[in-house]
């Protein structure tokens, strides 16, 4: 089932929480929400979900209003961030839940209730109450219970925040893997950039309520639309320009220092009038470069060098010019503070972008 | 912390521990436990003229309670204290979940009407139901004003009396746990049954009568308790035709002044009261934890 | 929903309020004084000897009472809540018993414990069955209380150098101070 959301607001109070958005996912796509806290992206996953109603604004799944449809009639699956599991009933009275209130057969609920275990792989735990499982597990539940009724949309809130690391990227996998294998329109919401990346089709990210840019991951990556969307999906340099000019197909960038940067032609470039910024990730800065390797060489001086394990940090000064290079270790090792190196980059790495 | 203090360490900081205990405890000993156990003892001997007989045991007092008058009070207060916290029961839902959606701040204050008849010396309190329940009283000659009734109804002076006034005082034992267990219940569960298909009843009945149940029966319990061994109510409002067991001990203590008599009494009820506490909390327990698994 | 509620609060308070309304009234007779006020009666209580006696008695009596089961049971939860001792849940409960025993049966025992140690009519005996009523109460909110006050704020102090005393008496009281307040008060209250 695809997804249609027109002209969402929703305010509590004083508070806008969500004040216009449009999004579509396509049907079977796996689509995230992603921001900071306090962005939105839970109020609007309960708007969906017939939770909270709209202020303003329509819901539609597979081109049908539910806008007004009452929580139970929607055929929507939800998993919590605590998971939201039923204290009093066994780990596979939760995952039946919903086919109960379907009033399906016995024998189909057994067997149904059976599959959806299996797919998470907690066959033996199906008498178990919630409190005797670990996180992780607990998570599995809150999963089978979901998709054993098979919903039209997937709804996932930070699902795997209250998970350690390496259960965290554990259950990125299958989660990911389990809908392909089965299918279901997805959207997530949660603050985690790598989460999103790693399990997502496309992304939205929301700030105040508001989305400020939809596209593929490396869409996000490499050419957000603005200086927030930069700074919130990685570390990224951002330098202050004075000027922008076209020069042949290609855009020469002039810094509030002087300095001149050759840029990439980009359509959204050169909007004149408003300040504009550029911005360049750290792992594109090259150091060492020789004469004529890259479109942009400048002599730097390191200034201060962090060993981070594989990867090494280091702050460069270009005169009054602060930047943030990432380099593997094995060059990293090559530096140290006060050490002069050649530092370049490609005119394609560098993205200029607009304060809104 | 106290894992890793050596041992003579841990044991002098267990004695501070007693030492806090102890004046509480000592004034509970010498001002509780050993009256109610002289009490209890005296209940096995008999009373006579001159005193009460230490000499001889007896279980002759108990064998005075199995008398039908007594069976029969008894039976009574037990009658009017089961209604009395059936009555409760199903009133304190609805008014728990309603204080619950309001606003935080105030909530409280609605508690503090609940709680506020228990405060208040119950002597006025049942004074104040006289005056409404009573023939010519204000319940009565209100309803005779607008018509609705010819006589007046016998609200007073009977088991009914003593009902309607016993609910209402003893209501916040159930209501307030009642209260923190609905406030305590994660939102998300309810929300949660609802995408997975649950209509708000079936929502009320295995999420939140479930999860909120124990709590009820513990304050089931306690007003269970007050309402068997509740006084001023039953002598105030019950009349001649109401009388309960307390009023019973109060008679034999003071005014027959038969001590081990009284206290025959006041253990049975005692033992009666636990009895019936204990297997309602057995009943509890299996409830919520029935049998619901299924392959 | 809203009507049946409104309809509860009037049940609740209904009984008290008549008792306050015809407290008003001029006349000799019950009656809900609807026109004429009148605190006559007022001043006939407060002129009987006896009604200004009793009452003062009760009001002295009730803030003993409270003030004593407080602090024995502020100390009791003390060292319930910051040590492990044995058998501390049983203690626990046996605090709060009275509440399961019957006020009358408690009554009966304390009255016949009283005559028998030639304390009846002695203010002593009233004033140690109060105390044991209102205990489970003071325990209990109490016990509540101290849990929710951190340990780690009197290691703080006794690391400066407070003794536990002068810990207690600096960190501990006022941290809980809105819970004993509490105690004191319901205990008044019930005891009154």
């Amino acid at each position: 089932m695809s997804l249609e959301i027109e002209g969402l607001e929703k305010h509590f109070g004083d508070v806008r929480a969500v004040a216009g958005v449009d999004l579509a996912v396509g049907h079977g796509e796996f689509f995230t929400l992603l921001g900071p806290s306090g962005c939105g992206k839970t109020t609007i996953l309960r708007v969906i979900a017939g939770i909270y109603p709209a202020d303003r604004g329509r819901v539609r799944l597979g081109g049908v209003d539910v806008t007004e449809a009452p929580i139970h009639a929607r055929n929507m699956a939800l998993v919590f961030q605590n998971y939201a599991l039923f204290p009093h009933l066994t780990v596979f009275e939760n995952v039946a839940f919903g086919l109960r209130m379907r009033r399906l057969a016995r024998e189909e609920i057994r067997r149904r209730g059976r599959e959806a275990l299996e797919l998470v792989r907690l066959g033996t735990l199906a008498e178990r109450y919630p409190d005797q499982l670990s996180g992780g597990q607990q998570q599995r539940v809150s999963l089978a219970r979901a998709l054993v009724i098979r919903p039209d949309l997937l709804l996932l809130d930070e699902p795997l925040s209250n998970l350690d690391a390496r259960l965290r990227e554990e259950m990125r996998g299958e989660i990911r893997e389990l809908q392909r294998r089965l299918g279901v329109t997805t959207v997530l919401v949660t603050h985690d950039i790598q989460e999103a990346f790693a399990m997502s089709d496309r992304v939205a990210v929301l700030e105040a309520g508001r989305i400020l840019q939809t596209g593929r991951p490396a869409e996000l990556y490499l050419s957000p639309a603005s200086r927030f969307v930069a700074n919130f999906v990685g570390p990224t340099n951002e330098v202050a320009l004075a000027a922008i000019r076209t020069v042949g197909d290609g855009t020469l960038a002039t810094t509030s220092g002087g300095l001149a940067i050759k840029v990439a032609a980009r359509p959204g470039t050169d909007a004149g009038g408003k300040a504009a910024w550029l911005m360049i990730r750290p792992e594109n800065l090259r150091l060492f470069v020789a004469e004529g390797e890259t479109d942009n060489r400048y002599e730097a001086l390191v200034e201060d060098v962090v060993y981070l394990g594989a990867a090494t940090s280091c702050r460069l000064a270009i005169g009054d010019l602060r930047l943030m290079a990432a380099v593997p270790s094995t060059i990293g090792a090559r530096l140290a503070p006060g050490v002069r190196v050649a530092v370049g980059w490609s005119a394609e790495d560098g993205v200029i972008g607009h304060d809104r | 912390m106290i894992a890793e203090a050596a041992p003579r360490a841990r044991s002098r900081m267990e004695r501070a521990g007693w030492l806090f205990v102890l004046p509480l405890a000592l004034v509970l000993a010498t001002g509780y436990v050993w009256p109610l156990f002289q009490a209890g003892v005296n209940s096995f001997h008999l009373n006579t003229p001159e005193g009460i007989d230490l000499g001889h045991w007896t279980d002759a007092n108990y064998a005075k309670l199995l008398d039908p008058l007594y069976q029969s009070i008894l039976e009574r207060t037990l009658r009017i204290s089961l209604i009395v916290s059936a009555i409760t029961a199903v009133l304190a839902y609805p008014v728990a979940f309603f204080i619950v959606r309001l606003k935080p701040k105030v909530q409280p204050w609605l508690i503090l009407v609940y709680v506020s008849p228990w405060l208040v010396n119950t002597v006025v309190k049942s004074f104040g139901w006289s005056l409404l329940l009573r023939s010519n009283g204000v319940i009565n000659t209100t309803l005779q004003h607008l018509g609705l009734i010819d006589a007046p109804l016998h609200l007073m002076l009977n088991e009914t009396g003593v009902i309607i006034a016993l609910v209402p005082g003893h209501f916040m034992f159930v209501l307030l746990p009642l209260w923190a267990a609905a406030s305590g219940l994660d939102p998300n569960l309810k929300w949660a049954a609802g995408t997975l298909g649950a209509p708000p009843w079936q929502i009320f009945l295995r999420v939140t009568l479930p999860l909120t149940l124990p709590s009820l029966i513990a304050g089931l319990v306690i007003n269970f308790t007050m309402n068997m061994t509740a006084f001023a109510a039953p002598a105030i409002l019950g009349g001649v035709r109401a009388r309960t067991v307390s009023f019973l001990a109060f008679q034999v203590n003071l005014e027959q002044l038969n001590w081990p008599l009284g206290g025959a009494i006041a253990v049975g009820l005692l033992v009666f009261t636990l009895a019936v506490v204990w297997s309602g909390q057995r009943l509890a327990f299996l409830a919520v934890r029935s049998g619901r698994t299924r392959p | 929903m809203r009507a049946f509620n409104a309809a509860m609060i009037v049940v609740m308070l209904a009984p008290i309020v008549l008792v306050v309304w015809i407290s008003f009234t001029p006349e000799a007779f019950f009656r809900v004084p609807l026109d004429s006020f009148s605190l006559r009666w007022y001043r006939e209580a407060l002129s009987y000897p006896d009604f200004v006696n009793a009452f003062v008695l009760s009001a002295k009596l009730a803030a003993l009472a409270a003030l004593m089961a407080t602090a024995l049971s502020f100390f009791a939860a003390y060292g319930l809540v910051r040590y492990r001792l044995a058998g501390r849940g049983f203690l626990l409960g046996f605090f709060t018993s009275p509440l399961v025993v019957p006020a009358v049966v408690f009554g009966i025992a304390m009255l016949q414990f009283v005559n028998r140690i030639g304390l009846y009519n002695d203010l002593i005996g009233l004033l140690i069955a109060h105390v044991v009523v209102v205990t489970p109460y003071a325990i209990r909110t109490l016990h509540a209380t101290l849990q929710a006050v951190p340990e780690e704020m009197e290691w703080a102090a006794m690391v400066l150098g407070a003794t536990r005393l002068r810990m207690l008496g600096r960190v501990t009281v006022p941290l809980a101070a809105r819970g004993i307040v509490t105690a004191f008060l319901f205990c008044f209250l019930l005891s009154f």
